[in-house]
């Protein structure tokens, strides 16, 4: 079947340090992790890696990977009824346990409908029966987990580290039972998992790991042997974020900051290096620059692998952060690409954002550099926010034309990329009863953009924005919207993250059969009284603090970073007994 | 400067990783060479190159069983086999390796043969495996008595016809199938040029096709490369091929 279908190399693993376990007996639980895109895209996940490591280093666990088939082998597949298989040891998905999604984006959703389906399993979780591996699902996709509540068991909310393995000796102990049953109201007692056939009585609280450096992996990461889209080492340097940007799901719910010991991240990047020929090294977090030790952990860096044709990459940089320091730091060792998100055009509409980037800082963090021999840079805005006037847009054509300007000054050839996306209200934010703007409005604002840029160096490039619409839909989404996502899938719409298979027409049908209307998911501000889907699901922040962080942003007033700030009582804290840990304990002073 | 070190290695591809491409090969190499601290040389310039030349390329799915790279480093390093061994993925394995003298030519100029193991089975299954095995010893037969064996291949989006009778040198059934391996099928044995193009067995599976006998290839394994030093045909390694040095 594999000559037959474009790139193969998706479906073979074969990776270095792959750890391919043999299949055993009743005390081990076999995990199927599945992440519902191509290969390329699923392989570099780091929290896919964690548990495959981590879960493979018990002798009563297994864990093999697997990714949603491109059309051409689903074709093949369904035509010769092989079902969804390992690529580790292509095992067929029954041989495992758990079926255990990672949820990174609201356009997958069909994938996951597909590769349940292609399992040989019923898709809606109440078909099921004993003999099927259970449906986990976790990442940022639970946080609203309504939108599939009808076609996952059990979703674990939060960090995956200890509750995968509580997750684990459930199913260990329920290995005899012949229903479901028991075994998902065992499992919605275990914190942090919501399973809908067992509506909690109270709220499901997310998991959070206290100490990262208590998890150092992956330790030995997987060596891709094909092209995928970050081939290279990455190294988790905190997790959370403080900055509480209104827009910003990820720095919600992944709070609070904590920060791993500068000691391990140099320990885990040579053992890393060591074990897998990598040659890139990204310091993963949020907002990387914002590791309180990152400038000595740097120049560490750079001294112990500048000869060694190492590069080091940071992504996530904040503006504020960027000093011409780090940029020299970063450059000597290898120059990669770099993008600044200021998101908004205007130092009026950062406020609203909560985005506290003044201009001067961007400017500042342009200079630097482009004069540390950088020649191209990416700036990321979004439009569509809340209270944006034309003036707030043509502002980000302002500001890169001024970048190009600084630029020149150092290059002959500087250019400027301006990456726009359509703003998407997000659960569990301060804008989670924002409105969005309709597409017509987005091009609109497009097209001023247009007009505004005016130089060739300034180059634009924009999401279609019907796209923002359907992450729109789900993103809030209830337990309705999972008919229209079935509905979709049915018709053969898989892929939605890819432009060349998404179809804006299949989801409209959808909502209208279904009796829904985008107006109300997605172009309607939400009031307070309005009941949320995902009201169940606590992160750690107190609705009355999103909702008054809400009417602070519509009043223009800015939320402090809580670090080094005083702590404005988000609730996050005290809620799960950790406090941001900051690794090397030295306050870092804003430039802003 | 003279402390520079030339090496000639063969590897194979077996397995599941056969299913990996040209460029994803040189990729697994260049990674290997630095995990494995291979004092590797670059070239000059502002984006220095690890100095590697690889051969034939090899086709997406195929095996083989003699795959060959030139590497240059900057000093001996007598581990280098296991040392590699160790950092390259399941499946690729290095075979032998060979100090250079000199500069040699590129291994893709040299080598004009190439030697196959292929499995090849009925399209649609219905004959017996010994009539099938019949059908096709008498179908090579028929091609290697062929003057010509014309097949339409398509380049650019056109469609043209091409004798391939010159690029076949040898045509067998094989003796035995291999036991090793799990692939279905007739093993048969085929020897094609390389240049002026390197004719693929598939090709010669259309061609026995054309003749009337429905196949498919299910698995290639390149088993050696050749290269002609006066009329006699010898593998890269051999120290003839070697004194095909000089013009650097
Ligand atoms: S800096 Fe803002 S946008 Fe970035 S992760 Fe933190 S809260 Fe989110």
């Amino acid at each position: 079947m594999l000559p037959r279908v474009r790139k193969p190399a998706r479906y073979i693993g074969g990776e270095k340090n792959l750890i391919a376990k043999a299949h055993e007996g009743a005390e081990q639980v076999k995990f199927l992790l599945a992440f519902p895109d191509a290969y390329e895209i699923g392989q570099p996940n780091l929290g896919l890696a964690i548990l495959y490591e981590l879960l493979n280093e018990r002798d009563d666990c297994l864990a093999e990977r697997t990714y949603a088939p491109w059309p051409d082998l689903e074709e093949q597949m369904r035509s010769q009824e092989i079902p969804l298989f390992s690529v580790d040891t292509h095992m067929p998905a029954a041989a495992f346990d758990v079926l255990a999604f990672t949820l990174p984006s609201e356009l997958l959703c069909t994938n996951v409908l597909n590769m349940i389906d292609l399992a040989g399993l019923p898709v809606r979780s109440s078909d099921r029966l004993g003999s099927h591996p259970l449906v986990i699902a976790g990442g940022h996709g639970a946080f609203n987990p309504e939108p599939l509540s009808e076609f996952i068991d059990a979703f674990a909310v939060g960090d995956g580290e200890e509750v995968a393995v509580e997750i684990a000796d459930v199913i260990r102990r329920h290995r005899a039972d012949e229903s479901r049953e028991s075994i998902l109201r065992d499992l919605a007692s275990v914190p942090g998992v919501y399973v809908p056939a067992c509506p909690p009585s109270g709220l499901v609280e997310k998991r959070v790991v206290a100490s990262l450096a208590d998890y150092p992996y992956p330790k030995k990461p997987l060596v891709p042997v094909t092209e995928v889209v970050h081939d290279r080492l990455s190294v988790e340097i905190f997790r959370g974020c403080q900055r509480s940007c209104r827009f910003c799901q990820a720095g919600m719910v992944t709070r609070p900051t904590r920060e791993r010991p500068a000691e391990q991240i140099k320990e885990m990047v040579r053992g890393g290096l060591a074990s897998t020929g990598f040659e890139d090294v990204s310091l993963l977090s949020l907002s990387s620059a914002d590791y309180s030790g990152i400038a000595p952990l740097l120049a560490d860096m750079v001294r112990d692998y500048s000869s060694d044709k190492v590069s080091l990459s940071l992504p996530s940089l904040r503006v504020d952060a960027f000093t011409v320091g780090l940029a020299a730091d970063i450059q000597e060792v290898k120059r990669t690409g770099l993008t600044f998100a200021p998101e908004a055009g205007t130092w009026r509409l950062r406020q609203v954002i909560n985005k506290t980037v003044t201009d001067a800082d961007l400017f500042s963090a342009v200079e630097g550099a482009f004069s540390q021999g950088w020649r191209r840079i990416k700036l990321y805005f979004m439009i569509g926010l809340p209270t944006e006037t034309d003036d707030d847009v043509v502002s980000i054509a302002k500001l890169g034309r001024a970048a190009v300007e600084i630029g020149r000054k150092y290059h002959k050839g500087a250019s400027v990329t301006l990456s726009v996306g359509a703003f998407v209200p997000k659960a569990h934010t301060p804008f989670q009863w924002a409105a969005m703007d309709r597409p017509e409005e987005i091009f609109r604002k497009v097209e001023l953009l247009k007009g505004a840029a005016g130089d060739r160096s300034v180059n634009l490039r924009w999401q279609d924005p019907r796209t923002s619409v359907v992450e729109g839909i789900i993103s809030r989404g209830d337990a309705r919207i999972g008919n229209v996502i079935e509905a979709v899938w049915r018709k053969g719409g898989v892929f939605q993250e890819w432009s060349e298979y998404f179809d804006a027409e299949l989801w409209l049908e959808a909502m209208a059969d279904e009796g829904l209307s985008a107006d109300d998911y997605c172009f309607t501000e939400r009031s307070r009284d309005d009941p949320l889907p995902w009201a169940h699901i606590y992160v750690g922040v107190y609705s009355d603090w999103l909702w008054n962080d809400w009417q602070s942003a519509i009043a223009e007033a800015i939320t402090e970073d809580c670090r080094w700030s005083d702590c404005y009582d988000c609730g996050v804290c005290m809620e799960f007994g950790v406090e941001n840990v900051i690794g090397s304990g030295r306050p870092r002073v804003r430039s802003a | 400067m003279s402390a520079e070190v030339r090496l000639r290695i063969r590897f194979s591809k077996l397995g599941k990783i056969r299913f990996i491409g040209h460029r994803d090969l040189a990729r697994v190499w260049e990674r290997a060479i630095h995990q494995a601290r291979v004092p590797i040389a670059f070239s000059q310039g502002f984006t220095p190159h690890p100095k590697i030349s690889f051969g034939l390329a090899v086709a997406v799915g195929w095996e083989s069983v003699a795959e060959y790279l030139d590497l240059m480093l900057v000093s001996q390093m007598p581990s280098l086999p296991p040392a590699l061994n160790v950092a390259l993925p399941e499946g690729i394995r290095i075979q032998d390796v060979i100090e250079l003298e000199a500069k040699p030519k590129s291994l893709s100029s040299v080598v004009s043969r190439a030697e196959y193991s292929v499995w090849i089975s009925p399209a649609a299954g219905t004959l017996s495996d010994e009539a099938f095995t019949l059908a096709l010893g008498e179908g090579l037969e028929s091609i290697l008595g062929a003057v010509q064996v014309p097949v339409t291949r398509n380049k650019k989006g056109e469609e043209f016809e091409e004798d391939i009778r010159p690029l076949i040198y040898e045509l067998g059934l094989a003796s035995s199938g291999l036991e090793d391996h799990s692939c279905s099928g007739r093993r048969i044995r085929m020897t094609l040029a390389t240049q002026p193009r390197v004719l693929r067995p598939e090709e010669v599976a259309t061609a026995l096709t054309l003749g009337g006998l429905a196949c498919e290839v299910s698995l290639v394994r390149r088993e050696a490369q050749h290269v002609l030093v006066d009329g006699m045909t010898v593998d890269p390694m051999h120290r003839s091929v070697l004194g095909l040095a000089g013009a650097a």
